[in-house]
């Protein structure tokens, strides 16, 4: 292990952290205070929280990943994700604050019907299943970095230090701490991209002694590489870009852990604002850890794309280095804290308490809750050390979520949106989407040339579209709708 | 034929709550720090990109 300046801050600020959020296990004393703060969750306090949620290891590790592959197109990642925050914003929160939900399937059930919120249940604990197990791989790959250790072994060590933590006080130390993790994360990675762009850019031999992308040109160009295709911010191509773009549309009003901070807003005006104010804070962010990573590749300082965003910070100015690392750090921890009580609440108030056993009692519900942290915590860890390719694997959870959104935003605005259409389109988007990204039976990718958000969108929007046309309406469907629902069909 | 879908007693506590003066406010004293904050970060980082690039 290698005992260096940015370990050491690392560590520090990592006990600052904890002694933050055993202040805030003070707070805690049923489900609704560990699952939604007790909804009393200022204006400025949630949209920062949603923010610091949101630039997690995808928006780091991950977009640093795809730069020292592919180069700057990743920018369209958190230009997507600021669209589909606003969208939900000014589109969707009130309704959901209003109805006083703790989870999106719990809203799909004022909308449709039982089997409708069943399967926006399963689909939802897969995707977040799944997305744990990412984002775990993203904490893994930075304290691998930092450490020198095995990637494989700090994912398993950090997935299961984060369940712990996250066991003791749920929500209240998520919110409570999301605050000092925006001042790392707003304040480190714009510092040390400043400091790589401004010193050590122009320390690179082949840079021509010139700062910022004009010297980070001379030397990707250096190392045999397209300088111009790689700074440009559609080297990606047009299909990612819109797979970004549907995959942060359509995923994000329905993504329970970056919601999830809207649903404890002290009212619904709150919860409807704070996510725009939210989305104008992430922008940049992929501006800064995109830069980052392609100096990483200019730079040869790793072979291991995963790896891109630590090894540049390992490699410059200790100091800030070093709260650059812990900006990361706590980018990471509020998103694993965010997508696992996300993953939790669904397992416990949906899954167990309203499916399973619907006489659970408040005291219980909240033992509950703690377990299914625990379950999905433990498993994802072990999940990490399979490595899987971060953003690759985000983008199939967004896509199998567009399908959520579709349903929500039919049930709200589409009179004829029927019960069985919405059932359907979760279960095309979910089967159709596993098969595109496992190549079953046949590469999808190639033959269709769709992005996997595209694919999904389109799959469960026809689906929806088709099957609410072709659907009889009978007393029984009628009957089988919540009231609200009924009265407005 | 059977209802089913609206009798489930886990479902009775979802429900339109009524709206209270605190449900109007978007502000209050408690988000002054926050929003320093907040302007901090968003002007902080405008400055240091711009410088960068």
């Amino acid at each position: 292990m290698i005992i260096s300046t940015q370990l050491i801050i690392l560590i520090v600020y990592f006990a600052f952290i904890i002694f933050l959020g055993i202040l805030a296990m003070k707070k805690v004393k049923g489900s609704e205070d560990l699952l939604v703060a007790g909804r009393n969750l200022g204006m400025m306090y949630v949209s920062v929280s949603i923010a610091a949620e949101y630039m997690g290891g995808l928006g780091t590790i991950g977009t640093a990943e795809v730069a020292f592959n592919q180069g700057m197109g990743v920018i369209w990642y958190h230009i997507a994700s600021a669209c589909g925050l606003i969208l939900f914003g000014l589109g969707f929160a009130h309704y959901y604050r209003k109805y006083n939900v703790i989870t999106v399937p719990e809203y799909l059930y004022y909308l449709y019907d039982i089997k409708t919120w069943k399967a926006a249940s399963v689909l939802n604990v897969v995707g977040y299943w799944m997305f744990t197990i990412i984002q775990m791989t993203a904490m893994g790959s930075l304290v691998a970095s930092v450490t020198g250790f095995d990637l494989r072994w700090s994912a398993l060590i950090c997935g299961i230090a984060m369940t712990i933590y996250l066991l003791a006080a749920g929500m209240w130390s998520v919110a409570f701490t999301s605050v000092a993790f925006m001042i790392t994360i707003g304040t480190g990675i714009p510092l040390a991209f400043w400091w790589v762009m401004t010193r050590e850019v122009p320390l690179m031999v082949n840079s021509g002694g010139i700062a910022g992308f004009a010297g980070l040109a001379n030397a990707l160009s250096a190392a045999g590489l397209n300088a111009e295709h790689m700074l440009s911010p559609f080297s990606l191509g047009f299909m990612v870009i819109l797979g970004y773009f549907l995959g942060g549309v359509l995923g994000i009003p329905a993504a329970q852990a970056t919601i999830n901070f809207s649903f404890g807003a002290r009212n619904w005006k709150v919860a409807r604002l704070a996510p725009v104010l939210a989305a104008i804070l992430i922008l940049p962010l992929s501006i800064w850890t995109g830069s980052m990573g392609l100096f990483a590749r200019a730079a040869g300082l790793t072979t291991n794309p995963k790896l891109a965003l630590g090894a540049t910070l390992m490699n410059i100015n200790p100091i800030i280095g070093g709260i650059g690392i812990a900006g990361i750090f706590a980018a990471l921890v509020s998103t694993v804290a965010g997508i696992l009580f996300g993953c939790a609440s669904i397992m416990s108030k949906d899954v167990w308490q309203r499916w399973l056993h619907p006489g659970t009692d408040d005291k219980y519900l909240a033992k509950w809750t703690r377990l299914w942290i625990l379950i999905i915590g433990v498993s994802s860890a072990f999940g990490a050390m399979t490595l899987p390719k971060i953003l690759h694997q985000a983008y199939f959870v967004y896509s199998i979520r567009s399908a959520l959104m579709i349903c929500v935003a039919f049930g709200l605005w589409w009179k004829a949106a029927h019960p069985n259409a919405a059932f359907w389109s979760m279960v095309v988007a979910l089967i159709g989407g596993t098969m595109y990204q496992f190549n079953i039976p046949i590469n999808f990718q190639a033959f269709f040339h769709l992005h996997i958000a595209v694919w999904c969108g389109l799959l469960s929007f026809i689906t929806f579209i088709v099957i609410s046309l072709f659907s009889k309406w009978t007393s029984q469907t009628s009957s089988e709708l919540p009231p609200m629902a009924r009265n407005s069909r | 034929m059977k209802k089913k879908g609206n009798k489930n007693s886990a479902f009775e506590e979802l429900s339109i709550p009524e709206l209270k003066t605190r449900d109007l406010l978007l502000f209050d004293q408690t988000d002054k720090p926050f929003l320093i904050l907040y302007l901090f970060i968003f002007i902080f980082g405008i400055i240091l990109t711009v410088v960068s690039i």
